[in-house]
């Protein structure tokens, strides 16, 4: 017989338990059509084309999953350094008060929500944007012969301009995988900076004071002694942010628009426009136009992509659980 | 011996003739390194100041090079370094000497400015040579290989900060000019009356629809979260493991697999008259003026169960974090003074662990605040009214409806998007703030005990 607190807390703590095990089994449910409708070969195919646009549906999701990959390459590669950067000025390279300030304002900017951003991403398009991949131009005021071209050269005939980025375009934020990932970069710095920061806090004391001690200063212990031993906390670290760059919905709506039509060509062109898998799967339950034009092949891929993404976390958090237990075995060994 | 002695005497000649230069040189370099670093950030801000580029890497260079036979000639080596430097500091300015002032073709979807290249040169070239003048400044001690680190840490934190400054910079301008007492004041409604629509535009059911899905949420949230982080912290086995697997899990899914869940839950409902019970609690209602009763695409009530989805696991994981805290020695203390594990749990884990609670409800709540893809497939502009089975709204689904919604809420709220963003923010920044605060005031408090 328990006593009752345990009891409490194991009837409350399975209510997380039911409510996800219901979620996954009516969503999976929901996807299973798609296995036949559109079919998995379908699904997995590389062009996609939608009912409202172009009338005939074809539903291969391959090009949004490819945009979800790139988009988090693009935001892991840009979050990651600065990420570690804040950690080690944070604890590692104090600086006055100015790693405890970090914290403080990283606490701070960890609060706003993704929403902020899509909307901010005009900023960007106006500062960044244009004025670098666009030279400066918009899309109104531009002059074949001011970048050196003639009429009769312009456009280049070996640009994918129909691929539908246009990075001049100060007003509409439909924008480049390139934009999107900066901004997921942004998103996820304030979530992955403390993590890391609270790894490099975990390193026990004793190892660096050794490293210290034998005459390494602070910058090859911190290569050598506590990077290493910090991996097992990094991993996870990168791992939720992996995780959360994947699953944002909003940024890339604002910033990408949501048809991922087929993989960019040449496959890694970041000015290019591919919409990842959240936004490819809204548009397919239909939240951009009336939800009776929801048919039925449209919405199980909708609900198919839905359970991928769900798949996808799963397969991050055990590879990343994985990591992490045998990078401490090898650190207890 | 004549041999060594003369080896002897050069070596302590060498530092006094370099003693004049040997602060001199490093100093200029990392003078002309910080302002290429300078001058490379203020290219990222804007095209004209890539005129400067070619010149500053010239000007390094030139330093570098002096710099280069003046160790030479006192020291006899060929610094290695300071040739790798030289050579890439050259490579970068005959490389944006060949650059065209645009760049196109090339398979590339856009019109590149050089200023890009510039910038990423100066930086490139400018931090490394920073890094080596400090070092060099400082003597070349160990100590001084440490400082002449901070350049590499400083400047993408720098960078990083910048970017988050100018987009904070326009939301705080742009915001601002929208706040009213009427912008907070009204609601927003669209009434069909004989001239034709008539309109109220305001923010008033937006905010309290942030503030009723924030409540309702953390109603839901606290004790689920509370519950399972407390089970996984205080028992091991099977379940505690499921717990925690479906807690990790629910934190790992993206916000769109709950948006997505909660429009399954809609269409599920679809299938019900308004007025059925499953109907009104899933899919909302609201009234007309004649009285009819409609269906709405999802209440507040079926939003804040798939918000609270997105707080649980913040709670349980302040909470397990909490209880693991407790010092054994507290708690075998009660335990050997006879308390029992109810009295244990209510006078001794339960106020220790409270702070984290309390910290992890903050930063849940903050978080529900803020988001949208969860109620992306639901929510409205919050016409119809505000209250547990009207159709759900927030602030920031004013944001993505701007964008996305119907054409009169387009037009007419578009004047609110950012102040609806700058109310969010500052929302969600109290929230946090508070939760940071309490979190580390109790962790003093409790210093004493440990």
């Amino acid at each position: 017989m328990r006593a009752w607190p345990t009891a409490l807390s194991l009837g409350l703590g399975l209510i997380p338990v039911a409510m996800f095990v219901a979620m996954v089994g009516m969503l999976v449910s929901k996807a299973l059509p798609a296995l036949s409708e559109p079919g998995l070969g379908e699904l997995f195919s590389s062009s996609f084309s939608s009912q409202y646009s172009t009338g005939v549906a074809v539903y291969g999701l391959l090009p949004a999953m490819f945009g979800t990959v790139l988009i988090t390459l693009i935001a892991i590669g840009i979050a990651l350094p600065v990420s570690l950067a804040m950690a080690v000025l944070s604890s590692e390279f104090p600086l006055g008060g100015v790693g405890r300030a970090m914290r403080v304002v990283l606490g701070a900017l960890s609060g706003i929500p993704a929403i902020v951003y899509a909307l901010l991403a005009v900023v960007f398009v106006n500062q960044f944007m244009i004025p670098k991949f666009a030279g400066g131009f918009t899309f109104d005021h531009f002059d074949p012969t001011a970048v050196g071209a003639t009429a009769e050269t312009w456009p280049p005939s070996d640009v994918p301009w129909n691929a539908g980025a246009f990075p001049w375009d100060p007003t509409g934020l439909n924008n480049s995988t390139l934009l999107a990932g900066v901004l997921i970069a942004l998103l996820i710095i304030p979530f992955m900076a403390p993590l890391i920061d609270d790894a490099f806090r975990n390193v026990p004391a004793a190892a660096k004071e050794a490293s210290l001690a034998l005459g390494a200063n602070r910058w090859h212990t911190l290569r050598h002694v506590t990077l290493p031993m910090a991996l097992a906390g990094i991993v996870p670290a990168v791992a939720l942010g992996t995780l959360k760059g994947m699953g944002d919905t909003m940024i890339v709506i604002f910033v990408v628009g949501w048809e991922a039509q087929a993989i960019p060509d040449p496959p890694f062109d970041v000015l290019e426009r591919t919409a990842p898998l959240p936004a490819a799967g809204a548009n397919l339950l239909g939240s951009f136009q009336a939800q009776d034009a929801c048919k039925e092949a449209a919405c199980s891929s909708g609900y198919f992509s839905a359970v991928f993404l769900l798949i996808l976390a799963l397969v991050v958090v055990v590879v990343a659980g994985v990591l992490q237990a045998r990078l401490r075995r090898r650190l207890t060994q | 011996m004549k041999a060594a002695e003369a080896t002897a005497g050069r070596q302590a000649a060498v530092p006094e003739r370099a003693a004049l230069t040997s602060r001199a040189l490093p100093a200029t370099a990392g003078v002309a390194a910080a302002g290429n670093i300078v001058l490379g950030c203020a290219a990222l801000l804007d095209n004209s100041y890539d005129a400067f580029a070619v010149p500053a890497l010239a000007g390094l260079a030139l330093i570098l090079l002096v710099w280069l036979a003046q160790a030479r000639y006192s020291r006899g080596v060929w610094e290695r370094e300071l040739i790798i430097l030289l050579a890439v500091c050259l490579a970068a300015g005959a490389l944006l000497l060949a650059i065209p002032e645009y760049t196109y073709g090339h398979q590339i979807n856009g019109i590149i400015h050089r200023s890009l290249f510039s910038s990423v040169f100066l930086l490139g070239v400018g931090v490394p040579a920073l890094c080596f003048s400090i070092y060099h400044l400082l003597g070349a001690t160990p100590s001084a290989h440490d400082v002449s680190r901070y350049p590499l840490i400083i400047v993408p934190i720098a960078l990083a900060l910048g970017a988050y400054g100018l987009l904070l910079a326009r939301l705080i301008d742009d915001g601002v000019s929208g706040l009213s007492w009427h912008a907070l004041t009204t609601a927003y409604k669209e009434e069909l009356q004989p001239t034709g629509f008539v309109y109220d535009v305001g923010l008033r059911n937006h905010i309290l629809g942030t503030f009723l899905l924030m409540g309702l949420t953390s109603l839901i949230a606290l004790p689920a979260g509370f519950g399972a982080g407390m089970y996984v912290a205080e028992n091991e086995g099977w379940l505690s493991r499921l717990i925690a697997f479906c807690t990790t899990m629910l934190r790992a899914i993206s916000v769109f697999v709950l948006g997505v869940a909660a429009f399954s839950l809609v269409d599920f409902a679809e299938g019900y008259a308004v007025g059925n019970p499953i109907s009104d609690f899933i899919r909302g209602y609201y009234t007309d003026a004649s009285g009819f009763k409609h269906p709405a695409e999802g209440s507040f009530l079926l939003a804040a169960v798939f918000l609270s989805l997105l707080a649980i696991p913040v709670i349980a994981r302040a909470t397990e974090e909490g209880f693991r805290s407790v010092p054994v020695d507290i708690r075998e203390g009660s335990v050997a003074l006879g308390a029992t594990e109810g009295h244990g749990f209510l006078r001794i884990l339960l106020p220790w662990a409270m702070p984290s609670v309390i910290t992890g409800l903050l930063i849940g709540a903050a978080e529900v605040a803020g988001s949208v893809a969860v109620i992306l497939f639901i929510a409205g502009s919050g016409q119809n009214g505000f209250g547990l089975f009207n159709q759900t709204t927030s602030l920031s689904y004013l944001i993505f409806d701007v964008k996305y919604g119907p054409q009169p809420v387009q037009d007419l709220l578009a004047q609110y998007q950012f102040t609806a963003a700058l109310l969010l923010v500052f929302l969600t920044l109290t929230l946090t703030i508070a939760a940071l605060f309490i979190k580390h005031r109790f962790a003093r408090r409790y210093q004493g005990a440990q």
